[in-house]
């Protein structure tokens, strides 16, 4: 879809980033003869097939299987140099092999030869009924890749910005970055977020006064804004965002982001919760494109190659360049202009949003930033080459609710200590600390967690 | 780790008296010395057995497991991403290892089989013997010899496979590996 006609048949840019998974893991089995036989999905064609193997270290090859929804034993090993391990780099090909999931799992978690190892699983559409749906009724991106092999903080931070002051995820508030709501505040665009839980934005100290406002609203309010708001007031990009499972902060109960150990049923009802808001107007959704994806792989086996994007260190950084992008993850466009049961082949990453943005708002020509731009030279598009030309479908599938209720039996987990939530929590006592009884008046849950 | 059929020894230590129960093939004796052992014959299956003492103030318990080995066929292979591997003139090798569980001496091959959907022919070193292996073909080559040790694994490039050349990246496959199917030499 060109600019004139992204300009003509979309008002509401809808962003909905989860946590840790690969694009196999999760969206792969749909391949499979027993799950769909999409064979115009680049996912898993056979569980036998001895190239998408692993081996372990003791000598034994992990083969992919069928997993359930279920409590992971625990986390799966994310970090740039256990990304570049998951990679397995050969020197007979000259590139990445996509064979060191299951080392990478054994070195991080102190085991080997586990039977049926984390990483080798496959969850399927029976597990995952509201990704499933989304899957079967809008349009699968198999090129989606995380920008950078590494873990949250610098993912996010490329989604976020388009370049990345960090290669690691780190114990501490993220670098105040120019993020997309700069740029959006700079092009005039009204912007908002909607929150299941506290704001990922939080984490960045200057978006502090901002989480104060009426740009950042709780997800419950969602489905009555999206329904009921006149379009004098509406935003044109629109954050969603789950409850992430590092917080220590949950304002919906728990989390519902992904992230493993968490098992993905939270997930899905989270995301049945932002697409029957979205598709409650469906006026508004006429002109909508929901686009949703995955921050990285979390550590999860996917069997296509990153490609090969050069990300040199910002100014100011000194982190050795990266030399791809990081693994495949589950992305899937919700929206009236992509055709039911499609598959989008368009090599896409998270700065293929702000990509998007650039040209949905932006003057004629105007990038979104010269790091966005030095990565569309190398081949990452923007979201508008996934889709489609021509007028917005009239249907609004709906998605069964039944499905998620029986899937979300499931035991909650208990919370994480590690960089990630000891960052949430410097963010959470910082916001607290700097804004007083205005934080916790917003934010009463978390008073209740600062309470001695 | 013990074959099924031979016998082994069971002995314990406790402070007074107790039971000996096994699973998942369910029996049950009891002890009646604190101190002693028992000659058992190795079931068909992995096996824990449970020493069970309990009093007025409380219970105690003590596990142990004897290992059998399984008899489904074991996937022994490497990727190509190991340092050992090599394509040269159109033939892709790579050295695997045993996994540890196969290294007991009395663990030995009794037959190879490729694995499944995987179309290229074989040529396998180990233990000083060699043999080649066809596609969905069976091997009785190394039957006998010890499963512990390195296995280099050998094909051959078939179609439009080929090594890195000037011009063009490899295209070969990521791993190679067998199936090893052991038996227990008692």
């Amino acid at each position: 879809m060109d600019k004139n006609e992204l300009t003509q048949r979309v008002d509401t840019i809808v962003i909905v980033m989860m946590e840790n998974r690969s694009f196999d893991h999760v969206l792969g089995s749909m391949r499979l003869s027993q799950f769909g036989g999409r064979m115009d999905i680049d996912g898993v064609q056979s569980l036998t097939d001895p190239n998408l193997a692993n081996p372990s270290s003791n000598g034994t090859l992990a083969f992919p299987f069928i997993a359930k929804d279920g409590p992971l034993p625990n986390d799966l090993p994310h970090e740039r140099d256990l990304v570049a391990v998951q990679l397995a780099s050969s020197a007979v090909t000259g590139g990445p092999t996509m064979t060191g999931f299951v080392k990478a799992y054994e070195k991080a978690s102190g085991t080997t030869g586990v039977v049926d190892p984390p990483p080798m699983g496959l969850l399927t559409p029976a597990d995952l009924p509201a990704t499933g749906f989304l899957a079967r009724e809008y349009a699968v991106c198999d090129r989606w890749f995380a920008p950078l092999p590494a873990s949250t903080q610098p993912n996010r931070l490329m989604a976020m910005s388009g370049f990345s002051e960090r290669d690691n995820t780190i114990s501490g508030l993220l670098p105040d970055q120019d993020t997309l709501f700069d740029w959006l505040n700079r092009h005039e665009v009204p912007w908002r977020v909607y929150s299941a839980g506290l704001s990922f934005f939080a984490l960045m100290p200057k978006m502090w006064p901002a989480l104060l406002t009426d740009n950042f609203r709780r997800l419950s309010s969602l489905s009555f804004d999206f329904q009921h708001e006149p379009a004098s007031e509406q935003p044109k990009v629109i954050v969603v965002e789950p409850d992430y499972d590092d917080s220590p902060v949950h304002l919906s109960g728990h989390a519902c982001d992904n992230h493993p150990p968490l098992p993905m049923a939270f997930g899905e009802a989270f995301l049945r919760q932002v697409y029957e808001a979205l598709t409650s107007n469906p006026a508004r959704w006429q002109r909508t494109v929901m686009i949703l994806t995955y921050d990285e792989h979390g550590g999860f086996r996917d069997h296509v190659p990153p490609l090969r994007v050069k990300c040199p260190p910002p100014k100011g950084a000194s982190y050795p360049e990266f030399t791809s992008t990081g693994v495949r993850v589950p992305s899937i466009i919700v929206s009236p202009l992509v055709s039911r049961g499609s598959a989008k082949h368009a090599h896409l990453d998270h700065t293929s949003i702000l990509a998007l943005l650039a040209e949905r708002f932006g003057q004629p020509g105007e990038q979104y930033s010269s790091e966005v731009a030095a990565r569309s030279a190398a081949g990452i598009q923007s979201v508008s080459a996934a889709l489609d030309s021509g007028p917005p479908r009239n249907d609004i599938p709906q998605m069964s609710a039944a499905a998620i209720s029986a899937a979300s039996r499931l035991v909650t987990w208990t919370d994480p200590q590690n960089a990630m939530s000891n960052a949430f929590t410097q963010a959470i006592e910082g916001f607290a600390k700097a804004h007083g009884n205005d934080a916790l008046k917003k934010f009463p849950e978390i008073a209740h967690w600062l309470a001695p | 780790m013990s074959c099924p059929g031979a016998r082994f020894m069971l002995s314990w230590n406790a402070s007074k008296t107790g039971t000996v129960s096994a699973k998942p093939n369910a029996f049950e004796f009891e002890v009646p010395e604190r101190k002693g052992e028992k000659s058992l014959t190795t079931p068909d299956v992995t096996t824990r057995y449970r020493f069970h003492i309990a009093n007025i103030w409380g219970e105690d318990n003590r596990e142990v497991d004897v290992r059998v080995p399984e008899s489904k066929p074991v996937p022994v292979g490497q990727s190509i991403a190991d340092d050992s591997a090599r394509c040269v003139d159109g033939k892709l090798s790579v050295m695997a290892k045993a996994p540890p569980p196969l290294w007991q001496s009395n663990l030995v091959v009794a037959q190879l089989t490729t694995l499944p959907g995987d179309p290229h022919t074989y040529h396998l070193e180990h233990a000083g013997k060699t043999a080649d292996l066809a596609p969905g073909a069976t091997s009785n080559a190394f039957a006998g010899t010890l499963v512990a040790g390195d296995w280099l694994l050998s094909i051959k490039l078939e179609g439009e496979e080929h090594c890195m050349a000037d011009d063009a990246p490899a295209k070969v496959p990521l791993n190679l590996g067998v199936n090893v199917i052991t038996a227990c030499t008692p």
